[in-house]
């Protein structure tokens, strides 16, 4: 098991190093660069941006960036400055970094306590009245464009985005504060959560129908067990396939929320990614990707050695 | 060209001010005011920094105003200018000499405002040229920057290279930094240090100022907050010391729905609203909400104007030619129906405006551009263009140039919606005459990119209107570094003209020499006539087709007080003069 | 045998309803685009300033009580003077009849021949039009700019995730069949690619695209940025479809009688995979077509002139146009109607097609 443990971690070093390669070279070919957004500013002059860009270190060619940013990360685990903020990418992400997490894993428990239930109740009574109501509501949330739903959503409940009346932003935190936050971050947990919603729940009914009709499930009736005791049996057998699911889970709310985090106004690293996109800030936009990578392969490394304590048969593979 | 330059500056005139104290007009204050609680308003993205000087961030430039000031100021409503950290000034006979005499202020955390604060901050920040904020440029005056002396603590002195008409409307945008709190941060062998001091993590105690409000409480990406400045040097009429309110708070919302939500909703007490969103929110005003809508004649730089420009350097020869004719650009001119992007556009919510200078700006508006204006007639744009025998030659529809290639150009404007639209009203436009103008969206700091390295046929763009023409002079000056639709005139080595004019036509050596003229000249009048020199020539041979110039729009919360519209139709209100009914 | 699993398959799909539901409305979405500019009663680019923001126009049937068929009265545009609102007044006086072949503007059917009929309309008249769904901010009509905006949003989600599931099949195939260091540098590769964020990435693919690129060139982009992600799933799934296969007899007998490994992939193992790779491109099409409404939402997908359902959203994605003019939100519900019905029809293949769904287990 050990060794299984230590193979797999050592891989992500050498596939590391082709992200960041790939993330700078993402980086590099997009047309125009940091300054280019200052250039009508009418304070700066044709000199000013030739210095600012010698500062950053933009007139060096790409490799010797690309190398630099590399030593520096290896020598001294520092990724960059962001040309914006003047600040270490690390600092800005990390501030960021709570809340992005806090709503990531509160929506993702929104949807797991809903969809796992809604999946076996719908197996439980499949192609009959609910299973297709359940069906049809689930498939609508992923149908809706997420920018859509929450603008529409907005409207609707006088919302006005954000995770805080202004008032409770920075202030300490009371029971006033936390329903003043319940009051806000259902919008974004509905709004990304429901666009997940059917995928798990078509999942975890498919499973169940699955072990429903497994022939353990038989020999478990056979030997006249009861049923709420076989339905038990074939739920925790019905759950093992989901945990390579959840693996992948966490990286995809990452991402899932950028856009809705944009339209609802979050804290996130959503848009402050995708500002930092639009201004060519590049340490910060390929550290930003590269942390997700990385999350993404912890996420199946996890996956993996659960899967290996669950099923010894993939340790030999 | 010297020799005018001397004439002019030998008609003499000093500014000599008598020492006042910094009593707020009534314009600003028409009511009585109750005092304290919170003004809440919002910003479009984090500040990233808190060092003015040390970025170019919108955000950071407008909180740094709330707790910096300069030597002198604007004054909000009217643009004109007031002393504010220097009580008053003398001016030399020779124009190039000024004496500061400087008020008893003090900074935020209690120590002396002295004459030291303004040299450091000239010397690390303003004329820093590693300082990623620097204002070198506007203190260069003929290839020489001014220089600052200290007399004694409250006393100061500028020495001008030549006359400097602009002089004090630059020196209102450099905000004095406290040299008490930055001078041993500074890394003297690294002058470029300067740009990571007060950058957004620095604890807030630590900046200081002299504005209304100082830095309170920051929330990353949520919110900023100051609170009153009890050392802030302004009273009211009534001798009540300024600000009314005791916290001015700044919600980050990037979505402009979002901002629109929260206005709405009452937790921002004001903010600039879009023209397409005016009717509904004036209906929701007169249906009882909680706010009032205005509608004023611009006075503000933003919303830019927009302007269409043609390359007369175009890579395609044949375009370059016909680009740079005054008669092609006057039939693009006819073909232009701003009746019709003013009404679908802006909702019939915007003004001819001038050209780059404003209507309002009664400095150096001259009227006689009204009459040059062409209007839409798309008849004259077609004889124009038949005369130049840019006809139809093969019957598809389309006009040809004289090699028989068919008439057509890129127009490239950036994404923001109402530049998109107005390109597309104009290309359908001259569609209609048979010229074909094919659009482009790209990024706006894309578009900057292309446009100012001359790499385009025809652009839609815009540039805000300054309240003096020398702050723009290097986009309206022939020869400069942001004269984009002609940088022949432009010597690539200095970024300058070249001496001898080179390249330059004759109505541009005239805009040329109006702005060097106005530059030096210290008289309003004199300036006023140099400038209005420019603005007809800029109507006559259109270089930079305007559009038109939306209005000020304004949403404003019932509950604030001091916030009015006065006789001349412009906005008129302070952060440190409103206060909460 | 084959015609008993056909059976089966048939059954099981037509038992999903809603499968049937959905697929019965995607043939009758991508007919509309087939014959979209024959459907739609105007241009989609033709600007009318009378009409800007002209609410859906109101079919009549009967005057003064009297049936008389269906109609539509003229309209003058006005602005109310306190808060600039744009206001339509109807003149009943003036009435236009709606017929069926009716002339309109011009426009190349399927590019071959020139004509101006159309399926319905009223003709092109100064001081009316039939605007089914309402007018947009230069007076076009919504209802012909969903029509031709369906071509873009309906094709790139099909294109799309054709390219993907082809050099899916493709890499996956090679890479299971020939095994070895190919295997482990393609797998690899697959996890590295597979480890980046879905939309980060598209917006990053997004900005790579030239800005100055016309835009149906753009259009391809974007389809491209679209299946680029796509495609490393589905290699995954048919590696592992491939390494079970080419164990069986047929499989090495092929291989005896000396045929050529292209061949054999493609004629023999690709063909077997046929039904997952149905069930996969079903499902994947609705993720390409809600990516493309969002790329076109952050302003670096389909620019105008040409138009798509998330370009159209995007330019009603404001809370003054849910109160003043709702009927801009229409493009949204055939987004939604689209993405649901693939979702449907894919979720009934896959129960129909794929009984043991190796599709969840990718």
């Amino acid at each position: 098991m050990a060794s299984f443990i230590i193979r797999r971690i050592l891989i992500i070093i050498p596939m590391m190093f082709i992200v960041s390669f790939i993330c700078f070279f993402l980086t590099e070919l997009q047309p125009g660069d940091f300054v280019s957004q200052y250039l009508e500013n009418p304070r700066i002059s044709p000199e000013q941006i030739e210095l600012i860009k010698e500062r950053l270190g933009l007139d060096q060619p790409p490799m010797t960036r690309y190398v630099m940013w590399l030593k520096q990360i290896i020598t001294k685990g520092d990724f960059g400055y962001s040309f914006a903020f003047k600040r270490p990418v690390i600092d800005l992400i990390w501030e960021r970094m709570g809340w992005t997490i806090s709503i990531a894993l509160s929506t993702i428990l929104f949807q797991w306590i809903v969809a796992v239930p809604l999946g076996i109740f719908s197996a439980l009574h499949p192609y009959r009245m609910w299973d297709y109501i359940l069906t049809f509501v689930a498939f609508i949330g992923i149908s809706i464009p997420n920018f859509f739903f929450a603008l529409i959503l907005m409207y609707l409940t006088n919302s006005s985005g954000g995770l805080f009346s202004s008032q409770f932003i920075g202030a300490p935190l009371t029971w006033a504060k936390f329903y003043d936050l319940l009051q806000h971050v259902w919008l974004p947990i509905a709004v990304i959560g429901l666009s997940g919603l059917a995928g798990l729940m078509r999942v975890m009914r498919g499973n169940m129908l699955d072990m429903l009709g497994a022939p353990f499930v038989n020999s478990l009736r056979a030997r006249g067990l009861p049923e709420k005791q076989v339905r038990k049996h074939v739920i925790k057998n019905a759950l093992n396939p989901m945990i390579s699911i959840a693996g992948m889970e966490l990286p995809n709310i990452f991402s899932g929320t950028v856009i809705t985090a944009i339209v609802l106004n979050l804290p996130t690293m959503g848009p402050f990614f995708y500002t930092a996109l639009l201004n060519h800030d590049q340490y910060l936009v390929m550290t930003f990707l590269m942390f997700i990578a990385f999350i993404t392969q912890i996420g199946n490394l996890l996956a993996d050695i659960l899967l290996a304590v669950l099923d010894p048969r993939i340790r030999m593979s | 060209m010297k020799k005018l330059v001397c004439l002019f500056t030998l008609v003499l005139f000093a500014v000599s001010l008598m020492a006042v104290p910094a009593v707020v007009d009534e314009l600003l204050t028409p009511e009585q005011p109750k005092l304290g609680g919170t003004l809440t308003l919002s910003v479009t993205s984090s500040p990233q920094s808190f060092n003015f000087y040390g970025t170019l961030d919108g955000v950071a430039y407008t909180i740094a105003g709330q707790f910096l000031n300069a030597l002198v100021e604007m004054h909000p409503v009217t643009n004109a200018l007031q002393p504010a950290l220097a009580e008053s000034w003398e001016v030399s006979a020779d124009n190039k000499e000024v004496t500061f005499y400087l008020r008893d202020v003090k900074w935020s955390d209690g120590e002396p405002f002295t004459a030291d604060d303004v040299i450091f901050t000239f010397e690390n920040f303003l004329l820093n040229k590693f300082a990623e904020g620097n204002s070198i440029a506007r203190f260069t005056i003929n290839g020489e920057v001014v220089k600052f002396e200290k007399v004694d603590d409250k006393t100061l002195k500028a020495y001008l290279p030549a006359p400097y008409g602009p002089f004090f409307t630059v020196l209102s945008h450099a905000s004095i930094y406290p040299s008490h709190i930055l001078k041993d941060k500074i890394d003297e062998n690294d002058p470029g240090s300067v740009n990571e001091l007060w950058t957004t993590d620095t604890p807030l105690n630590e900046i200081v100022g002299t504005g209304p409000f100082v830095l309170d409480q920051y929330i990353v990406d949520q919110k900023v907050t100051l609170k009153r400045n009890e050392y802030y040097w302004k009273v009211d009429r009534w001798g009540n010391q300024l600000p009314y309110f005791d916290q001015l708070e700044y919600l980050v919302v990037k979505d402009a729905q979002v901002q629109s939500a929260k206005f709405r909703s009452g937790e921002i007490d004001y903010m600039t609203i879009e023209a397409v969103d005016y009717p509904v929110l004036k209906q929701m005003e007169l249906d009882g909400g909680p706010f009032v809508v205005y509608r004023a004649q611009p006075t503000n730089p933003t919303p830019s104007p927009i302007h269409i420009s043609f390359n007369f350097n175009a890579k395609n020869e044949e375009l370059a030619e016909l680009f740079s004719l005054k008669n092609f650009r006057a039939a693009m001119e006819f073909a232009l129906d701003r009746e019709r992007i003013i009404e679908e556009v802006f909702n019939t919510l915007a003004v001819l405006g001038g050209v780059p200078v404003l209507p309002a700006n009664k400095a150096f508006y001259n009227p006689a551009i009204e009459d040059l204006r062409r209007p839409f007639d798309p008849e004259k744009a077609k004889a124009l263009l038949d005369e130049m025998g840019l006809v139809d030659k093969n019957g598809d529809g389309w006009r040809n140039l004289e090699s028989g290639k068919t008439l057509e150009f890129v127009l490239i404007c950036s994404t923001y919606q109402a530049y998109q639209d107005t390109a597309y009203i104009f290309s359908e436009s001259l569609k209609a005459i048979g010229v074909k103008c094919e659009l482009q969206v790209i990024d706006g700091s894309l578009l900057a990119q292309k446009a100012l390295s001359g790499d385009f046929e025809a652009c839609l763009w815009a540039f805000g209107n300054q309240p003096d023409p020398q702050l723009r002079k290097a986009i309206w000056s022939p020869g400069y570094s942001l004269y984009y639709c002609h940088f022949d005139t432009m010597n690539p080595e200095t970024k300058e003209p070249y001496a001898d004019l080179r390249n330059m036509y004759d109505w541009e050596k005239q805009i040329h020499y109006a702005f060097e003229i106005g530059q030096t000249a210290m008289d309003p009048r004199e300036r006023k006539v140099q400038y209005g020199i420019w603005q007809e020539l800029y109507a006559e041979y259109v270089p930079f087709i305007y559009v038109c110039k939306g209005m000020d729009l304004m949403g404003v919360s019932k509950t604030l007080g001091n916030f009015h519209q006065t006789a001349d139709g412009a906005l008129a209100y302070a952060v440190y003069t409103m206060f909460r009914k | 045998m084959k015609g008993n699993t056909e059976l089966r398959v048939r059954k099981a799909f037509f038992k999903h309803k809603l499968g049937i539901i959905g697929m019965i409305i995607l043939i009758l979405l991508y007919l509309m685009i087939l014959f979209a500019d024959f459907l739609a009663p105007y241009n989609y680019q033709s600007t009318k300033r009378d009409f800007t923001f002209s609410e859906p126009t109101k079919i009549h049937w009967r005057k003064d009580g009297e049936f008389i068929g269906p109609h539509v009265y003229g309209m003058t545009k006005s602005r109310d003077p306190v808060t600039f609102a744009v206001k339509y007044v109807k003149d009943e006086e003036k009435i236009y009849p709606i017929r069926i072949f009716v002339r309109g503007d011009t426009y190349k059917f399927w590019g071959l021949w020139e004509t101006d009929i159309h399926l319905f309309g009223i003709g092109l008249q100064d001081d009316a039009v039939l605007y089914l769904f309402g007018g947009d901010r230069f007076g076009r009509d919504l209802f012909s700019r969903v029509l031709i905006g369906g071509r873009v949003s309906l094709t790139a989600g099909l294109i799309g995730t054709l390219i993907a599931v082809v050099i899916g099949a493709v890499v996956g195939a090679f890479s299971g069949y020939y095994g070895g260091w190919i295997d482990v540098v393609i797998q690899r590769l697959i996890e590295i690619l597979r480890s980046f964020p879905r939309i980060p990435l598209w917006l990053a693919l997004a900005m790579l695209l030239p800005p100055t690129w016309p835009s149906t060139t753009v259009y391809l982009g974007i389809v491209i940025v679209l299946s680029f992600i796509g495609w490393m799933g589905v290699a995954r799934v048919i590696r592992g479809m491939v390494l079970s296969l080419r164990e069986k007899e047929y499989i090495l007998a092929a291989q005896v009688i000396g045929q050529s490994n292209f061949k054999i992939i493609t004629k023999h193992l690709i063909p077997n995979t046929v039904t997952y790779l149905v069930v996969v491109s079903t499902l994947s099409i609705p993720g390409m077509i809600l990516g493309e409404s969002s790329i076109s939402f952050l302003g670096l997908g389909i620019k105008e002139p040409m138009t798509s359902w998330g370009l159209l959203l995007k330019q009603a994605q404001s809370l003054s146009d849910i109160q003043a003019h709702p009927w801009l939100m229409i493009p949204g519900l055939f987004i939604i109607l689209a993405v649901l019905s693939f979702n449907f029809v894919g979720d009934a293949l896959r129960d129909a097609l794929d009984p043991y769904r190796t599709v969840d287990k990718v």
